[in-house]
């Protein structure tokens, strides 16, 4: 039986990390936000990326990394964990560091203006990099790992001359890494001109690239299996446009979501400006993109716990907001979701033409032997009543 | 009230539970479960366990709203005595379970419901490495997947019936049989209804019916006649065959059905019952079998329905699903013009007629272009090697011997004794073409060797294999003129089969099959394994001369050789053969299997490659020719231009074919060191030479010794001087009394090239 897609939430507390996995394999990694695993309680993502991703020669690589905004909780990591330079000069070192290659970067000319912190300088970087090889039409542009996508408007730098390179609000891109796919598009929806023109104080959030996912699982499906909108850290005010404009151009479909990832790790942002107390009532457009969910569908919060206290996002109401939309038991926390010796687990749907459901349980095998990394090969046993 | 559990009508279980396995295996789902286990009497020595389990259902609805739960009460039915070798089977518990709907169930049997059909393969084999826990897994993602819709290995196709409890098989190819369903093309008169001829084999508890042919009006007279003759024939007579007229009925074009029936018939009233579910009308049938009655001498005979289903069936090329019968009817099952109810029905598999392709995909053979193949020997390495190819589902062989099998043959030979004293070559054409009833016959047997040298019928042909150990043959292959462009193979047993030599020739038959045996011999030198086993060659057959017969004729009772012995080197050059049959070589190569018999049994193997030798004829006279190794040349080139003004020389090793008029050249002794030269002259010394020499006959077995000498002229000229052919005709002189004798060969190199003269 062919592999279904999936889409995995990573719980990575109050930031964003999410990898869709199409049926050949093929990887889109949505932000990251790889901490350092000290702790039992933090999820070690980098090795579950591992597990998760290609090789291209002993080189992992994801097909294609799209950063929704550059703040940190969206980027974490990447400077660390993920291939910057040549590609032709990824080293046996480099892949004894487990860097990652990222074979097709989308990037936003509008959100990588304003850098705070050396993970966006990377990234950003990286970006210029690659475009400076398009733009002088280097012989290795089109390389693996030199591929660029330009997602949405310029702000100040012009690039122009790479519109071919470019997908604005609207756009239903299809190619990832190269490759042609029929069964799945991504439809984009912000960030857009308006953006430019007015940006608030948290310029990045409100222009974080926005997407909808979209999964079918065969040709000749009418309709999609699955449909899961991302966001990055967008509030109302983009989602006002998205709704506005979505609606203006006939694309309704294109606001309808099976799996919801609610904006800024659950923030009140999303309904209304913050704080909440002094703005108590969500906006009506809000409450309209959530009307376009489909049947049991699904908000994924990922964010630390969601508490009834000041300590936000994730804001107890914004949670309250959504569970009145799709009830209790399809909303669901990354931290809280599954949680294993204390290690939050990822939340992962498997992609079927019905819709989405919970990976199949693996069965076991009546054969077993102890693993090297068993506690018991790793700490001293003593037997018998003596000392040794 | 109507029940809702299967179970629910089942009585209660209250003996003890012995099977400490089984004791174990509830007491897991009784955990698993957090209830009490309520336990049934199934009959049969099982129980039957109900129990709930947890469904993971799809967000957008089960498709086409099939109803399955989010808990679903299933039945898992054991084996008192022989759990857990046999594994558990599955029932659903649910009467109103969604079972028309869903492939992979079972057929349903004694009004029980149907067990889900969890496992591809054998349910036995697949639990004996699972747990209990294991299977709950299982059942609980079939029911996932059955409600997300994927089910189906493709959502493309349909998947046909899972059926289960066939009583025999119908041979027949699926295109051929769906051909009048797909053309709407009845025999006759009849609607929606052919007849085929099927015969059965012989032995009288044979249940299996091979499809002969469709009757149309064109062949039905010398149909009925052909099968009246058979009829006539004695039951004891050996040569009779045993013909049953069949049925195919199908349903009108236009009806299509996805639904599994999951009751299949086992009488004339249930037979109705089923084609009235499928819409199919079996009045024509019954009429027909009514009028026919008499045509078949047996009372039973196939019939096999054709249902039309909505998308291509799964591994099939259309959406016809066929379902295969056996009817009994006696004459005195039909009265009033209508058959009664209780004849018996049997269920019958189909099984597909061998392909080349399927062969091919099942040994994992795929072969770019469909070539044909000449192979020359059909002994005992040579039926095996065949045989290898054919049933990897490449029978495009023409397959060239002149023996007949003999009962000792028996021994070796691929052949069974039912084919004594008929051609070799003949006999496994037939038994090819016999695997492949659908090709129209591919293989082909000559019992005629002179083939040979037919020009034409070697054009025909990409590969020529050769399996004779016949060393005339050898040798007609080696020089055979019209074999150009043609692949080229020879492979035999030596060593008192012990070693396995195949010489497979490079592109454009250079290096040929003779270079690479040259170059084997002369690998003596190097390699102690070829050293002693051609000494041992030579000791064998000190008795009669110097030259060893290389290659084991097997085909004599005196010959002791084991068939696996033979059967290890044939599996290995047909591995050999298939991966060579999809490359272009450069080179030519060697391919040895030894076999350890010393001791513990083993077997090594090895491949030498050889680059293409340099070939030239004689410049005095062209019937001769020279063929120099490849290394051998650059050594000499070497030492030419390393003595640069001064002339040099040196002693050619090999051997020379007087049959072919061919000198092989495969190694060069340097001149020895009390040999003298300068611009003009140059004395070939003898310092260490008689050594060299013998050293060489001695490690070869006789094989390669001195065979002739070169020396440089480096300001030319391309010809012998006066002092050259003086030392010719006094080589002359004592080489023509050697018994055999020597022709004197002697090569000059030149500015300009390489002149080799033989006297």
């Amino acid at each position: 039986m062919a592999t279904n897609a999936t889409i995995k939430y990573y719980p990575v507390g109050n930031g964003d990390m999410s990898l869709i996995t199409l049926e050949d394999k093929t990887t889109i990694l949505t932000d990251c936000n790889i901490r350092n695993c000290d702790s039992d309680e933090v999820y070690d993502a980098k090795a579950d990326l591992m597990k998760s991703v290609q090789f291209d020669r002993g080189i992992p690589y994801v097909d294609v990394f799209i950063l929704t905004h550059g703040d940190q909780d969206h980027c974490r990591g990447f400077k660390k964990h993920f291939y910057q330079g040549a590609p032709e000069n990824y080293s046996e070192a480099n892949k004894k560091e487990e860097l990652i290659r990222v074979d097709t970067m989308w990037f936003s000319p509008m959100i990588a203006e304003e850098h705070s912190n050396e993970d966006e300088d990377a990234y950003q970087q990286e970006a210029e990099r690659r475009l400076a090889l398009h733009r002088n039409n280097d012989s290795k542009k089109d390389n693996r790992g030199n591929r660029i996508k330009i997602i949405g408007y310029d702000g100040n730098a012009d690039y122009q001359d790479l519109n071919y390179l470019r997908a604005v609000p609207g756009d239903i891109v299809t190619r990832f890494n190269d490759r042609d796919q029929t069964l799945f598009s991504i439809f984009i929806h912000a960030p857009f001109k308006e953006h430019l023109e007015a940006m608030g104080d948290d310029k990045k959030n409100s222009t974080s690239i926005v997407f909808q996912a979209r999964f079918r699982n065969t040709t000749y499906q009418t309709g999609f299996s699955t449909l899961a909108m991302f966001g990055g850290d967008s509030d109302h005010t983009s989602w006002c446009i998205i709704l506005d404009k979505t609606k203006k151009y006939n694309n309704e479909s294109a606001l309808e979501w099976d799996l919801f990832l609610s904006p800024h790790h659950c923030s009140w942002s999303f309904f209304n400006d913050r704080p909440q107390a002094e703005n108590p009532d969500p906006k009506k457009t809000s409450l309209q993109v959530l009307d376009y969910k489909r049947t049991n569908a699904k908000v994924i919060a990922s964010s630390k716990k969601i508490e009834k206290n000041d300590d936000n996002p994730p804001h107890y109401q914004a949670k309250s907001e959504y569970v009145k939309k799709v009830t209790e038991s399809n909303f669901h926390n990354t931290t809280t979701y599954n949680v294993v010796n204390n290690t939050p687990q990822p939340i992962i749907y498997e992609v079927t033409q019905q819709g989405i459901v919970k990976p199949k349980k693996v069965e076991g095998s009546a054969r077993v032997t102890g693993g090297a990394a068993l506690g018991a090969i790793n700490t001293p046993s003593t037997y018998g009543n003596g000392e040794v | 009230m109507e029940m809702e559990r299967f179970s629910d009508s089942l009585p209660i279980f209250s003996d003890k539970i012995e099977n400490p396995a089984l004791q174990d295996s509830l007491n897991s789902l009784k955990i698993l479960t957090k209830k009490s286990l309520s336990i049934h009497d199934w009959g049969n020595g099982r129980i039957g366990v109900p129990i709930v389990i947890s469904v993971e259902l799809p967000s957008l609805g089960n498709i086409d709203n099939i109803d399955i739960k989010a808990k679903e009460q299933i039945v898992l039915v054991f084996n008192l005595l022989n759990y857990p070798y046999e594994a558990p089977v599955v029932y659903t518990d649910r009467l109103d379970f969604p079972k028309d709907q869903l492939a992979h169930f079972y057929i349903a049997a004694n009004n029980r419901p149907p067990a889900f059909c969890y496992v591809r393969c054998n349910r036995d084999e697949w639990y004996a490495n699972k747990r209990i826990e294991d299977l709950i897994i299982r059942i609980a993602n079939w029911l996932g997947d059955a409600a997300a819709g994927e089910l189906n290995e493709d959502g493309e196709q349909f998947e046909p019936l899972r059926l289960e409890g066939y009583s025999g098989t119908i041979i027949y190819d699926y295109d051929t049989m769906v051909r009048p369903v797909l053309t709407n093309t009845p025999l006759l008169t009849y609607k929606n209804l052919s007849i085929a001829l099927f015969e059965r084999g012989l032995d009288i508890n044979q249940k299996t019916y091979r499809f002969v042919k469709f009757l149309n009006p064109d062949n039905a007279i010398d149909t009925l006649k052909e099968v009246d003759i058979e009829n006539q024939k004695k039951k004891d007579d050996s040569t009779r065959r045993k013909y049953h007229y069949g049925y195919l009925l199908w349903a009108d074009e236009h009806t299509v059905n996805s639904q599994y029936s999951v009751n299949l018939p086992k009488n004339w009233a249930d037979f109705k019952l089923f084609c009235a579910f499928f819409q199919i009308d079996y009045n024509h049938l019954e009429n027909c079998l009514i009028a026919n009655f008499h045509l078949n001498r047996f009372i039973h005979f196939p019939v096999i329905v054709a249902i039309r289903r909505t998308k291509p069936l799964i591994g099939y090329s259309s959406n016809i699903e066929l379902i295969n019968f056996r009817f009994w009817l006696k004459l005195e099952h039909i009265k009033d013009g209508k058959i009664i109810d209780d004849i018996e029905i049997n269920f019958f598999s189909h099984n597909q007629p061998l392909t080349q392709k399927l062969a091919a995909k099942i040994s994992n053979f795929q072969l770019e272009n469909g070539f044909r193949t000449l192979v020359f020997g059909c002994g005992a390495l040579g039926s095996k090697i065949i045989m290898h190819l054919a049933r990897s589902g490449y029978p495009k062989l023409s397959l060239v011997d002149p023996d007949s099998l003999s009962p000792h043959n028996l021994v070796r030979h691929t052949l069974f004794a039912e084919h004594e004293g008929e051609n070799k070559a003949e006999s496994l054409a037939r038994a090819i073409n016999k695997m492949y009833p659908l090709e129209s016959a591919p293989s082909f047997g000559f019992s005629d060797k002179e083939i040979i040298n037919q020009k034409p019928l070697i054009e025909i042909h990409n590969w020529i294999m050769d399996f004779t150990a016949s060393p005339a043959f050898f040798n007609t292959l080696s020089i055979g003129q019209h074999i150009v462009e043609k692949n080229v193979l020879s492979a035999m047993i030596s060593d008192f089969g012990n070693l396995g030599i195949l010489y497979r020739e490079g592109n454009g038959r250079n290096p040929r099959i003779d270079d690479l045996q040259a170059h084997l011999y002369n690998l003596s030198l190097q390699k102690s394994e070829i050293k002693d086993w051609l000494k041992r060659e030579k000791l064998a057959h000190s008795n009669t001369n110097l030259n060893v017969r290389v290659g084991i004729g097997c085909n004599s009772e005196t010959t002791v050789l084991s068939d696996d012995k033979i059967a290890s080197h044939a599996s290995f050059f047909s591995g050999i053969i298939k991966k060579e049959m999809n490359n272009v070589p450069d080179n030519g190569k060697i391919f040895l299997s030894q076999i350890s018999d010393d001791g513990v049994y083993s077997i090594t193997t090895n491949t030498i490659k050889v680059a293409p030798v340099h070939i030239y004829q004689a410049i005095n006279d062209n019937s001769w020719s020279v063929r120099i190794q490849s290394e051998v040349y650059e050594k000499i080139m070497k030492e030419f231009s390393k003595a640069k003004r001064n002339e040099t020389g040196g002693v050619f090793v090999g051997y020379c074919n007087h049959k072919t008029k061919i000198i092989y050249v495969v190694d060069s002794i340097r001149a020895p060191k009390d040999s003298k030269a300068n611009s003009i002259h140059f004395m070939r010394g003898i310092d260490g030479l008689p050594e060299e020499i013998e050293n060489a006959i001695q490690s070869s077995g006789g094989q390669i010794g001195y065979i002739g000498e070169w020396h440089t002229h480096p300001k030319g000229p391309n010809a012998l001087s006066d002092q050259d052919m003086e030392s010719v005709g006094k080589h002359k002189l004592e080489f023509e009394r050697l018994n055999p004798p020597l022709p004197v060969f002697l090569t000059i190199i030149t500015p300009n090239g390489l002149f080799p003269f033989v006297y």
